[in-house]
C-alpha cells in the first residue's frame, strides 16, 4: 500500500505551522507519523498538505517547573522511559510509554501524536479497496455507520495508551494558535465524537503536556491488556491514581468508548474511603457501566466488559498493596 | 556406509544464511530489469456477482499506464494445481466469486500510477446471492458458487478400510464428538511476487516466488498457450511459502501476459492485504469423529466426517480431503476406518495447501478426542497413545509399508521433556500439560509424475556443481542437498555449489510440497553423486591397486577402507583421472521416485502411500490466567522421528517454526470473515504470535535409520506442524478442566467458559 499524493512542508516555527493549518483546509500536522501515515495509506485521511513539525525546535523537552512536570509534544515515547525525571517521579507514565506498539513506534512516535491519534474502528482502519465493499460510513464521509446505525453518530473508539494515566493525574495540555496559546485540561481535549475526536480550534497545535505537582506523590499505575505482548493497541487499558491521605481514587479507561474516559461514578463511590477488598469488589462490578461499548473492534463488548472489571480489580488491589 | 559420516548429521548453517542476514540475498522485490513496469490487480469488492461490463478507457488514458487487461482478453483456459479440479481464471471472465477475486490488471511506469489506474476502472456488476457457510452451501436451493457444481460440493471422498459397522458392534465403548478447526493464513514474510520478461525470439522468462517452478511452468503454458519449451521459470530466494505458494496466481499470469504483449518486463508484488485475502488459507473444517474401543483402550473403529470450507475455488481440494482421510491411519492402528470428506464452495477466500495440508485439522479432532476418551476411560493420555501405536514391520490395515517407526519413543521422550509424570493432573489450577501425536508421509509414492532429477559435476580443482530442481523456499533444501552430495563425494560442504529451481537449467522436480524434498530430491542428488564417485573410483582403484568396493572418499581424500595411509588426495585423484586421458568434468546424473507397486490412485485399492513416514509427539505446558483468560505457552517439548537428521540445526528450525504455527492456530490466529469480507487482513489485526510469545522449546531427537531415505532420512517439515496445536489445547484442559472443541482458544472464550463453569 502506498501513500497518496500530498504537499510536504517544514514550517520553521509554531506560528508558521499554525498558519498552514488555518490556511489549508485539509492540512495536517506530521509528528512521528506512525498513526497518520498508516491512515493515509488506507486513504481514510488524505491531507493536501503535511506540515512536519519535527524541524521546529523547542517542542522536545522534559523539565520540572514550579513543581509541575512539563513535557514537549514532540518528545518521543522512548524518552519517557529513558529519562530519570520521568522514571522517578511518574513511573506509571514511563511504563505506559513502554507499552505503546513496538519499540519502533516508541522511537518514532511522540507524546503529542499519541494523544492526538485517530479513533479506531474495524470498518475504518482498512484499505480503500476493502472499504469499497461497503457503503462509506460517517467517519469516512458517507451516510451510514456499520456498527450502530441509528443517529448520525460515529462510535469509533479511542485506543491511545498515554491518555489514561495522564487523565487520572489531571494533566493539562497547552494548545498554541498563531501568536496565542491556551491551557486546558487533557479531558477537554477529547470531544467524544468519533468522527472528530479532538475538540480543538482550527489552526491549533498541541505544544505541551503539564502534569500538576499535586499528582506526583501518590500511587498511580497503568495496566494494558492487549492480544500480544508487543505491537497491539489495548483491547482495554485502565489507569488509576490513588491518594491515601486525601482518600481520593481516580480511575480511567481507554479503548472502551469514543474518548478516553474518567470513571466518575466509580470515583464518587470511592471518594472519602480507604481501599479494601470489599470496596474493590463493590466497584469492580460498576466498571463496565462507565463506558458505551459497541462492536467497533473484533473483540466483543461482553469481553471488554469482563476485562474492564478485571483490570479495575487488579489495579485497585495493586494500589492497596503499594500505597 | 561403513565409515563415520562427516558432513551429513552436522549442525550447519544454511548455505545462504549469511547473505540473508546481510540483506544481500535476492528476492523478487530486489530484481530490477531495464524498462521494467509495475503491475497491480483490481479485485472484486463483492462476494458474488455477474460482471456486466468493464470500462477501462479512463485507466488506459492515464499518463504512465502501459497496459490494462481484463478477463475477456485472456484465453478460455482454466487452471488449477490439480489437473482434474481446474476451475479458475487468472482474471474472472463472467462472474466474481469472492471479495478479492481478480477482475482486471494494469501495468504502469511506477506502482503509484498503477494503483491510481485501478481506481479509474469502472466495473458494472449484477450482485448475486452469496453463501458463506459450508453447512448452508450444501443445502438444497443454496446459491451455487460454480453453476455446474451441485450443492457446492466440488470434491468428495468416501473411503473405508476394513468393516467399520461390524467393528463398532464389537466395541465396548463408543464416543462421538464434533470439532471445528478455523481458517488461518500462512503469512509468509515475503509477499507473493512475479517478474516476467519476453524476448523477441518468443521466449518467456518468469521469476516467481513459487514453491513449484515446474508445475507453474505447466500451468502457465496451458493458460497462456505458450509451449513449455519457450517458458522458463526461475525461483529466486523465496521468503517462506508454507504451501501458500504452490498455486499459480494472477500475478504470474498477468506479468507474463503483459510482458508478451507490451514487450517490456513487468513486475507484480502483492501487498499484505492481498496475501491475506487473495491467495490461500488453511481450510476451515467441521469435523466429527466416532471412535469405538475395547475395554483395554485399543481403537477398533473410527468414523470420520469432514466438511471443509473451500472458499470460492478448488486449489488442491481433492488432494486435501484425501490426505485428511488417509493419514488417519497413522500413527495409530485403526483396523477399521470410514472417512467421508467434502470440499464445499463458499463465497469466501480460497483454501489451499498449508503445512500439513488437511492433516492438522484431522489431527486436532483425533488428538483432542483421544484425550477426552482417556479421561472417560480413566487412562493416561500417554498410555492410550502408546497402546494404539502402529509398529514397523507389522502388517498395516491400509497396506502402508512402515519400515521404521519411533512413535512410542517420541511419546515417552516428549513426556519426559515436559515432566509428564510429575505434572499431569498434579499442577495447581491454571497450570497444565498436554500432548499430541502425529505422523506424516515423506512425499508420496503413488503418483508416477512425482519424481526428481539431479546432475552433479566434479571439476578439476575438486569443485562440485549440483543442479537440482528442488525449490528452497527458506527451509534449507539446497543446504541439505549440498550436504548429501558432499558426504557422498567425500568433500566439504564449502566445495559444493548448488544451482537450483530454474526450469531452463535444472532437472525436473515437482517442487516443495508433501514434505518430500529431502527424500526425493536428496536421493536423486545422492545417486548423481554416486555415479560421479564410481567413475573416479575406477581410476583410483587402479592406482591404489585396491578394489573399488574397498575405497572410501572422505574430507577431500580417497583411501582404502581400514588403512587411511593407503590413499591419495582428491586433487591427486582428479589429476590422475585427467592425465589418464579421461574426459573432464566428471558428470553424474540421478533420477529418483519412490518405489511403487502400481502408479495409480489409492482410492480404489489399498497400498503404500509414501517412501517413508515420520513420527512425532509434542508436549506442551501452559499457564492460564483466570482473570484475563490469557494462555501463556510456557514450554514445548517436541520429539520427532525424522529418520537420520541430515542437519539437526535445520530440523530444530522446523520444530521451532511448528511451535509458532501451532501456537498461532491454537491460541491467536483466525481469519475473521463477515459477510465474505476478511476483517483482519493485516499483521496488526491478524495478530499472530511474535518473538515475545515464544515459549521454551526443547527439541528432542528420536533417530531411526530408514532404508529408503538418503542416509536414512525422513521428513521433518510439514509433519512437525500436526501436533503442537492439539497438544496446547489438551494442556488447557489439564490446566482448567475445560474441553475446547474449536480453535482458536482465545482469552475471550476462556473467560466465558470459566464463567459458565462456575454457574
Ligand atoms: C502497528 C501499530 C501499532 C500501534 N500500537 C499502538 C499502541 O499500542 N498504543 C498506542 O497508543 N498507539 C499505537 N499506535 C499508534 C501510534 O503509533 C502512536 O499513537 C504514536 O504515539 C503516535 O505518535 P506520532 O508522533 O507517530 O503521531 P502522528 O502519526 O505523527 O500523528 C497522529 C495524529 O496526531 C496529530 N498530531 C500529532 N502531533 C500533534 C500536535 N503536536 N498537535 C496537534 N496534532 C498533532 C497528527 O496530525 C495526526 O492526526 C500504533 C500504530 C501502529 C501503526
Ligand atoms: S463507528 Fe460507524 S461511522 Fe464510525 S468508523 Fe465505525 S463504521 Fe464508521
Amino acid at each position: 500500500m502506498r501513500l497518496p499524493k500530498f504537499e510536504y512542508v517544514e514550517p520553521k516555527s509554531i506560528e508558521e505551522a499554525c498558519s498552514i493549518l488555518s490556511d489549508e483546509s485539509s492540512a495536517k500536522i506530521l509528528a512521528g507519523g506512525t498513526d497518520l501515515l498508516a491512515n493515509m495509506k488506507h486513504r481514510v485521511e488524505v491531507p493536501s498538505v503535511l506540515a512536519n513539525i519535527k524541524r521546529i525546535s523547542g517542542l522536545d523537552f522534559i523539565r520540572q517547573d514550579n513543581g509541575a512536570i512539563r513535557i514537549g509534544a514532540l518528545t518521543p515515547l522512548k524518552r519517557l522511559y529513558k529519562t530519570t525525571l520521568v522514571t522517578e517521579k511518574v513511573p506509571a507514565l514511563s511504563s505506559a510509554a513502554a507499552s505503546v506498539g513496538s519499540y519502533h513506534h516508541q522511537t518514532m512516535g511522540t507524546l503529542g501524536g499519541n494523544l492526538c491519534q485517530q479513533n479506531r474502528c474495524k470498518y475504518f482502519n482498512q484499505s480503500q479497496w476493502w472499504r469499497s465493499a461497503r457503503e462509506p460510513c460517517f467517519k469516512a464521509g458517507g451516510g451510514i455507520c456499520h456498527v450502530v446505525n441509528k443517529k448520525e453518530i460515529c462510535y469509533s473508539s479511542y485506543c491511545g495508551d498515554m491518555a489514561p494515566i495522564l487523565l487520572v493525574m489531571n494533566a493539562k495540555v497547552v494548545l498554541a494558535n498563531k501568536g496565542d496559546s491556551r491551557e486546558i485540561s487533557l479531558q477537554s481535549l477529547f470531544s467524544g465524537d468519533g468522527k472528530t475526536p479532538l475538540d480543538t480550534k482550527k489552526g491549533e497545535i498541541l505544544t505541551e503536556i503539564v502534569i500538576p505537582e499535586e499528582a506526583l506523590n501518590s500511587f498511580s499505575t497503568y495496566s494494558k491488556f492487549a492480544n500480544r505482548e508487543s505491537i497491539d493497541f489495548p483491547i482495554v487499558g485502565a489507569a488509576i491514581w490513588s491518594s491515601v491521605q486525601r482518600k481520593e481514587h481516580r480511575v480511567s479507561f481507554t479503548a472502551v468508548d469514543r474518548k478516553p474516559i474518567r470513571a466518575r461514578n466509580i470515583e464518587s463511590v470511592l471518594k472519602g474511603r480507604d481501599l479494601s477488598e470489599e470496596i474493590v469488589e463493590e466497584v469492580a462490578g460498576l466498571a463496565s457501566k462507565e463506558a458505551a461499548l459497541v462492536k467497533s473492534s473484533n473483540y466483543a463488548p461482553s469481553y471488554k466488559r469482563r476485562l474492564m472489571e478485571g483490570l479495575l480489580r487488579s489495579t485497585l488491589k495493586e494500589a492497596m498493596r503499594r500505597s | 556406509m561403513e565409515r563415520e559420516l562427516t558432513v551429513v548429521g552436522n549442525r550447519m548453517p544454511m548455505l545462504d544464511a549469511a547473505a540473508k542476514a546481510k540483506g544481500t540475498a535476492q528476492f523478487i522485490d530486489d530484481l530490477v530489469l531495464p524498462g521494467m513496469l509495475h503491475g497491480k490487480i483490481l479485485r472484486s469488492p463483492l462476494p458474488h456477482a455477474k460482471i456486466l461490463h468493464i470500462d477501462t478507457s479512463k485507466a488506459e488514458k492515464l499518463s504512465g499506464v502501459k497496459g490494462v487487461m481484463t478477463g475477456t482478453d485472456i484465453p478460455d483456459r482454466k487452471y488449477g494445481i490439480v489437473p482434474k479440479a481446474k476451475d479458475e481464471y487468472a482474471l474472472a471472465k463472467t462472474k466474481v466469486r469472492y471479495i478479492g477475486d481478480e477482475v482486471a490488471a494494469v501495468c504502469a511506469v511506477d506502482p503509484e500510477i498503477a494503483e491510481e489506474a485501478l481506481e479509474l476502472i469502472k466495473v458494472d456488476y449484477e450482485e448475486l446471492p452469496a453463501v458463506f457457510d459450508p453447512m448452508e452451501a450444501i443445502k438444497e436451493g443454496a446459491p451455487l458458487v460454480h453453476a455446474d457444481v451441485q450443492k457446492n460440493i466440488s470434491a468428495s471422498i468416501r473411503k473405508e478400510f476394513g468393516d467399520v459397522e461390524k467393528a463398532f458392534g464389537e466395541s465396548d465403548f463408543i464416543f462421538e464428538d464434533t470439532f471445528y478447526s478455523q481458517a488461518v493464513n500462512h503469512a509468509p514474510l515475503e509477499p507473493h511476487g512475479a517478474l516476467a520478461q519476453y524476448d523477441p525470439k518468443g521466449e518467456l522468462t518468469i521469476w516467481s516466488s513459487t514453491q513449484i517452478p515446474f508445475f507453474l511452468r505447466r500451468n502457465l503454458s496451458t493458460t497462456l498457450l505458450v509451449p513449455e519449451s519457450k517458458l522458463r521459470v526461475i525461483k529466486p530466494k523465496v521468503g517462506g511459502g508454507f504451501g501458500q505458494k504452490v498455486d499459480m496466481f494472477a500475478k504470474d499470469f498477468c506479468a507474463c501476459w503483459f510482458a508478451m504483449n507490451i514487450g517490456r518486463p513487468v513486475k507484480f508484488i502483492y501487498d499484505r492485504e492481498e496475501v491475506f485475502i487473495g491467495t490461500r488459507q488453511r481450510h476451515p473444517v467441521y469435523l466429527s469423529v466416532k471412535t469405538g474401543l475395547n475395554k483395554e483402550g485399543n481403537i477398533l473403529a473410527q468414523q470420520f466426517k469432514a466438511y471443509a470450507d473451500g472458499g470460492a475455488y478448488n486449489s488442491t481440494a481433492p488432494v486435501m480431503i484425501t490426505l485428511m482421510g488417509f493419514f488417519l491411519m497413522i500413527p495409530y492402528k485403526v483396523p477399521n476406518l470410514l472417512h467421508e470428506g467434502y470440499h464445499v464452495y463458499t463465497n469466501k477466500p480460497v483454501g489451499g495447501a498449508m503445512r500439513g495440508h488437511g492433516i492438522p485439522q484431522a489431527r486436532f479432532a483425533v488428538e483432542r478426542q483421544l484425550d477426552m476418551i482417556a479421561e472417560r476411560m480413566d487412562l493416561d493420555p500417554g498410555e492410550i497413545r502408546i497402546r494404539n501405536s502402529i509398529h514397523a514391520g507389522e502388517p498395516h490395515p491400509a497396506k502402508f509399508v512402515i519400515n521404521t517407526c519411533g512413535f512410542v519413543d517420541t511419546v515417552k521422550k516428549a513426556a519426559e521433556g515436559i515432566g509428564w509424570a510429575q505434572k499431569r493432573g498434579k499442577l495447581p489450577f491454571g497450570r497444565g500439560v498436554g500432548m499430541a501425536g502425529g505422523s506424516f508421509p515423506s512425499g508420496v509414492s503413488n503418483m508416477s509424475h512425482i519424481s526428481s532429477g539431479a546432475v552433479v559435476q566434479l571439476g578439476r580443482e575438486g569443485a562440485v556443481n549440483v543442479l537440482t530442481g528442488a525449490a528452497d523456499i527458506g527451509q534449507g533444501a539446497e543446504t541439505v542437498i549440498g550436504q548429501i552430495v558432499a558426504e557422498e563425494l567425500g568433500v566439504l560442504l564449502e566445495d559444493v555449489r548448488v544451482t537450483a529451481a530454474d526450469t531452463g537449467i535444472t532437472p525436473l522436480d515437482p517442487g516443495t510440497f508433501g514434505s518430500g524434498v529431502t527424500v526425493r530430491a536428496g536421493n536423486a542428488a545422492r545417486l548423481a553423486a554416486i555415479s560421479v564417485k564410481n567413475k573416479l573410483f575406477e581410476i583410483v582403484s587402479e592406482k591404489l591397486e585396491a578394489s573399488v568396493d574397498d575405497l572410501v572418499a572422505e574430507k577431500r581424500k580417497i583411501y582404502v577402507k581400514g588403512s587411511p595411509d593407503k590413499g591419495m588426495t582428491l586433487s591427486d585423484a582428479l589429476k590422475a583421472y585427467q592425465y589418464g586421458d579421461h574426459p573432464m568434468p566428471i558428470v553424474g546424473r540421478g533420477s529418483w521416485m519412490a518405489p511403487t507397486t502400481e502408479p495409480t490412485t489409492l482410492l480404489k485399492e489399498n497400498g503404500n502411500f509414501a517412501p517413508n513416514y515420520s513420527f512425532m509427539t509434542q508436549a506442551a505446558e501452559v499457564e492460564v490466567d483466570p482473570q484475563t483468560g490469557r494462555v501463556k505457552l510456557l514450554k514445548m517439548a517436541a520429539a520427532h522421528d525424522c529418520g537420520k537428521m541430515i542437519n539437526p540445526l535445520l530440523v530444530e528450525g522446523q520444530l521451532e517454526g511448528s511451535v509458532v504455527g501451532g501456537m498461532g492456530q491454537a491460541l491467536y490466529e483466525d481469519v475473521i470473515v463477515e459477510k465474505g469480507q476478511v476483517m483482519n487482513p493485516s499483521f496488526l489485526d491478524y495478530g499472530f504470535p511474535t518473538a515475545m510469545e515464544m515459549p521454551e522449546i526443547e527439541a528432542i531427537e528420536v533417530e531411526t535409520i530408514d532404508p529408503l531415505g538418503p542416509f536414512g532420512a525422513k521428513e521433518a517439515g510439514e509433519g512437525t506442524q500436526v501436533s503442537p496445536a492439539p497438544a496446547i489445547v489438551n494442556a488447557i484442559y489439564d490446566a482448567i478442566g475445560i474441553d475446547f472443541m474449536e480453535m482458536p482458544v482465545t482469552p475471550e472464550k476462556i473467560l466465558k467458559a470459566l464463567e459458565e463453569k462456575k454457574k
